[in-house]
């Protein structure tokens, strides 16, 4: 370093920190690009730059955080495809064939049996929001945020009433042999089947009544385990979401 | 899953998994949230920007570059723009340090060996907090403030000369303490070849 270097040199530590005021930049970034010895100290302040951003004791986020953050990639479209994988023209031709031969092979009767099934699920839902509605009319009605390690959702209850709605995302959409079971947890520790769902491949949301015997009074939290599509007279399967009242 | 290289993580992001983001987030999350808590000094802001980082990973997962350098850097400096733009926009008073004792939080977490890179992180944590004041508070309103020279003295009522050379030494002590750890380390990954 030549003694006409000091000036920038003292500069470095600021630039570092991206606080030098413009005129400053630009006097410096012009004198950077012929002195090697000042660009290898600024990579030393750089360096003491980039460690500050680690140089906080870490501390986790609330549980919400993620809960929200998987309720909103179940809302987000899937990332767009990487442009540096692009595919060789052939297979990009060959797929629009196949596109076009499935698009022309679908029946009409299956594209009804589809319509009739959306319509099934789309009627589901809306008399599952209407009791939704209905449970937070109430003034006793109640919202928990209900979290599991992949999956969240919102359950919606009166405590004096024998219904709650269930509204979860993230749940893995299972296979035949399998299904979701609401469990009702009583202040002695046994579970109460709420009743079994399953989830329909691409819906990024379930929506579930769950009915009770009992007020909501009578019990101290919820699970949702996978079960045999038939459900179990307890617990056996993973747990992926609860909550507590 | 959990155990796979953030690079492959990414990767995995990139084709849409999402399992693959939770485990970075799981990975990363307190780091981001803590970063985004400092420069914003509330919670709720904190966890927006939190959730915001990651949800801009799974949108341009495809635009991480391994080689470019480590995850958690880019994760941080996203983070730090970020909060830093929702600072300005919401033309917020700059928080200035105060003299509270630092955070607990470090001293209770096990030292993983002097060669670990949480180790050096938690070393220059300290060798801030040891700064004299007026060099802590000019480095940190730079750095998690984003604010310049000028601004500083402006905000601190000091001449704008005071607040270079406040900053200049203070940096220039924390250049020395990351150096001597830098040597520190080499010398424990690659123990003593002199005897």
């Amino acid at each position: 370093m030549n003694a006409n270097c000091q000036p920038f040199r003292d500069l470095l530590p600021a630039y570092a920190l991206k606080a030098l005021d413009p005129d400053e930049v630009r006097m410096l970034e012009n004198h950077l690009k012929t002195c090697p010895d000042c660009q290898a100290g600024l990579e030393e302040f750089r360096a003491v730059s980039n460690g500050l951003m680690f140089a906080l004791p870490p501390k986790a986020p609330p549980p919400r955080v993620r809960a929200r953050l998987i309720a909103s990639l179940a809302a987000a479209q899937a990332p767009a495809p990487s442009t540096r994988r692009a595919w060789p023209i052939w297979q990009l031709a060959g797929g629009l064939a196949l596109a076009i031969l499935l698009v022309l092979n679908v029946s009409t009767l299956s594209q009804l049996q589809a319509l009739q099934r959306q319509q099934a699920t789309l009627t589901k839902h809306l008399q599952t929001s209407q009791t939704a509605l209905a449970l937070v009319a109430y003034p006793e009605g109640r919202t928990l945020a209900v979290t599991g390690q992949q999956a969240a959702g919102t359950l919606i209850l009166n405590s004096e009433l024998k219904n709650g709605v269930l509204f979860a995302w993230g749940l893995e959409t299972l296979d035949e042999a399998h299904a979701y079971q609401v469990w009702l947890i009583q202040p002695d520790g046994r579970r109460v089947s709420g009743g079994l769902f399953r989830t329909e491949p691409g819906q990024p949301f379930v929506s579930v009544v769950i009915p009770s015997s009992r007020p909501f009074s009578d019990f101290t939290g919820l699970g949702v385990t996978i079960e045999p599509a038939g459900g179990s007279p307890g617990p056996t399967g993973p747990k992926v979401l609860g909550t507590s009242f | 899953m959990s155990e796979l290289p953030d690079d492959r993580l990414v990767e995995r992001v990139g084709n849409g998994e999402q399992q693959a983001l939770l485990h970075l987030y799981d990975r990363y999350a307190g780091r981001v949230y803590t970063l985004a808590l400092r420069i914003l000094g509330d919670s709720m802001s904190a966890e927006e920007i939190t959730q915001d980082v990651f949800l801009k990973l799974w949108s341009r997962a495809h635009s991480y570059l391994a080689e470019r350098g480590p995850l958690a850097p880019w994760l941080l400096t996203i983070a730090r723009n970020t909060a830093l733009d929702r600072l300005r926009l919401e033309r917020r008073r700059p928080a200035v340090a105060d003299d509270a004792e630092p955070d607990e939080t470090w001293k209770d977490i096990a030292d993983e060996g002097s060669a670990s890179e949480e180790a050096r992180w938690r070393s220059l944590h300290f060798a801030v907090q040891a700064l004299p004041r007026e060099q802590r508070q000019v480095i940190e309103l730079a750095y998690y403030q984003g604010l310049s020279h000028s601004q500083i003295a402006e905000h601190l009522g000091w001449p704008v000369g005071t607040v270079k050379t406040r900053l200049r030494m203070g940096m220039e002590q924390l250049r020395q303490h990351w150096l001597h750890d830098e040597n520190g380390s080499e010398k424990t990954k690659t123990g003593s070849p002199d005897v």
